[in-house]
């Protein structure tokens, strides 16, 4: 008697399918923020890795071999999508040759599905900068985006772990939660600085101004991707000056000299924000973006009160 | 766009790059009598990489920088190749390749890796601080100061090398030492701000250029500071007008001057540049 349960247990044991590593999922991502929220969602079950720092600019990564090692072994892929990534992940995708997370397998998640897109052009062209097609990428600036980013991460992880699916689906609505509450809380604390003008370096901000409800008025790149030309500085310097702008607002990966001449003509300040969860030390959780960002604006505003 | 030329970072620019391209050119004069114009090259490179190895550690940039520059000029100036089939140009050559790769190593490391690199390259006048021009002012003019009051003994040593007559310059000769170690920190500071090709064009292209118009040293010096003057003016209004960066713009128009140049030597059909 006991050794035919045994032998049941054994059986029964070894016939629970298992995905390439046992109980937890390697899940590769490009941003870190996708990577965090992938950890939020699988728990024990899931060991994300972020190929771009926070730091870094998410166009441009050096594909090292050491990444397309990752990716031949992962259970799940995760891109931020709508070109973003276009100039590095098609070529490590192919050079990984693993089919699961090629585009259409099951273990690929575009975590752009769904979410409320900002700058969509009605036609393209090259003259126009370094513009993307399908919609300004950095959606994910925007938290109300987020519910379906983890919506779509979710999906990800139930195909390839559908064990779990329970687990899963009950941190996405642990995550929700926390998620409303702190956007209550955001938009509470922004209430007073609606409609404040910045400038900002790059195009990267259009989410997060509507998010906060800020208003960036112009870039020192005179179009997207073109560093600042004399002409468009003496404009920028103009603008701030004229219309006492006190922020300029610059991701970690670009060098601030523009910056800091723009601030060392008129007064303003510079403020590096972060575009990603690890652009700074504190910067360690997708919620860590938004206070962080909130806290350094409100504190400039205050200290440059119009 | 001639407007423009009223904003004070453009004037800034404009003064940055008159200062340091008229030491430079000056220099520049022994520089290419010795032929020693890809050393310089190089030690401009090994300056910036001098800054990159500070960045990294997070320790000062400019006495790193300096300290690099040294060794570099001691070592490169140094350098005797033997073997008939190597020149030493070979040698700088690699140097150049090397440190250049280093400082990219280096670089990639940090958060605005790429924009850094065209900086390093082709510099960065329009953004240059109150505090650059004034450090820039004060050392440039305590090198030239030297040099003016003891151009004698320098150019006595240039024409000895000059006509491969080195034998008794001795390997710790205070002279040579003292004007490695006056371009060497002219280099350092000039290529922070103004990158590694235009402080290699400064130094290069004035005076190969009066040599070309001219003969006699006062006038090769003349030609070569006013040659550098127009490369920085119509460099910047070029930048200005056409919406262009700065520091390859002044490198484009150094090289039409040196075109300009060559075609005016070539239409006088003297033999010298065949």
């Amino acid at each position: 008697m006991i050794t035919r349960n045994y032998f049941l247990l054994i059986a029964v044991l070894l016939l629970v399918p298992s995905s390439a590593n046992a109980q937890r999922l390697d899940v590769v991502t490009t941003l870190p923020d996708l990577a965090w929220i992938a950890e939020y969602l699988g728990g024990d079950h899931v060991d994300a890795f972020a190929i771009a720092a926070g730091y870094q600019d998410p166009h441009f990564v050096d594909p090292k071999p050491s990444y397309i090692v990752r990716l031949s072994r992962a259970d799940v892929f995760i891109l931020a999508g709508l070109d973003l990534e276009s100039g590095w992940v098609p070529s490590l995708l192919n050079s990984a040759r693993n089919d699961a997370i090629l585009r259409g397998g099951p273990g690929y998640v575009d975590a752009s599905a769904n979410v409320r897109l900002l700058e969509v052009p009605t036609n393209v062209s090259r003259e126009q900068g370094d513009i993307h097609a399908y919609g300004n990428p950095h959606y994910w600036l925007d938290p109300t985006n987020a519910k379906f980013i983890a919506r779509n991460i979710a999906d990800g992880l139930i195909r390839q772990l559908p064990g779990q699916v329970d687990a899963i689906e009950a941190n996405l609505v642990r995550f929700n939660e926390e998620l409303d509450g702190r956007i209550e809380d955001w938009q509470a604390r922004m209430q007073p600085y609606q409609g404040r003008k910045i400038v900002a370096y790059h195009n990267t901000w259009p989410y997060l101004e509507a998010f906060l409800g800020i208003d960036i008025v112009d870039f020192l790149e005179p179009k997207p991707g073109i560093p600042p030309t004399p002409s468009q500085l003496a404009k920028i310097i103009d603008l701030v000056s004229r219309d006492g702008i006190g922020v300029i607002i610059i991701t970690p990966y670009y060098r601030q000299n523009s910056a800091q001449l723009v601030a060392r003509e008129t007064g303003s300040a510079v403020l590096a924000l972060a575009s990603s969860v690890g652009a700074f030390r504190e910067v360690d959780t997708y919620f860590d973006v938004f206070d962080y960002n909130i806290d350094r604006l409100i504190d400039a505003f205050q200290r440059n009160a119009p | 766009m001639l407007q423009l030329f009223t904003e004070g970072f453009v004037l800034n620019a404009l003064l940055v790059s008159v200062l340091m391209g008229l030491l430079l050119a000056y220099l520049g004069v022994h520089v290419v009598a010795r032929g020693i114009v890809f050393v310089d090259l190089a030690l401009g490179q090994i300056s910036m990489l001098g800054v990159a190895v500070a960045t990294y550690l997070e320790s000062s940039p400019t006495a790193i920088a300096i300290v690099f520059t040294l060794v570099g000029a001691f070592v490169l100036s140094f350098i005797k190749v033997t073997d008939k089939r190597l020149k030493q140009e070979a040698i700088i050559g690699i140097v150049y390749a090397f440190t250049s790769a280093l400082t990219v190593l280096l670089i990639s490391k940090s958060a605005h890796g790429e924009s850094d690199i065209s900086e390093v390259l082709f510099g960065s006048l329009f953004t240059v601080t109150q505090s650059d021009i004034m450090w820039m002012a004060i050392v440039f003019a305590v090198i030239g100061i030297v040099h003016v009051v003891f151009r004698r003994r320098f150019f006595e040593l240039t024409t000895k090398f000059e006509e491969h007559d080195v034998d008794d310059v001795g390997f710790f000769n205070a002279w040579n030492f003292l004007f490695y170690l006056s371009i060497g920190l002219a280099i350092v500071l000039a290529v922070r701000v103004g990158g590694v090709i235009p402080v290699f064009a400064f130094i290069v292209v004035p005076p190969v250029a009066a040599i070309l118009l001219t003969r006699g040293r006062a006038a090769v010096i003349a030609l070569a500071l006013a040659v550098s003057v127009a490369g920085s003016t119509f460099g910047l209004y070029t930048s200005v007008q056409f919406d262009f960066p700065a520091g390859s713009s002044i490198v484009a128009v150094l090289g039409a001057l040196f075109l300009v140049a060559a075609v005016v030597r070539g239409l006088r059909g003297s033999p010298a540049l065949r």
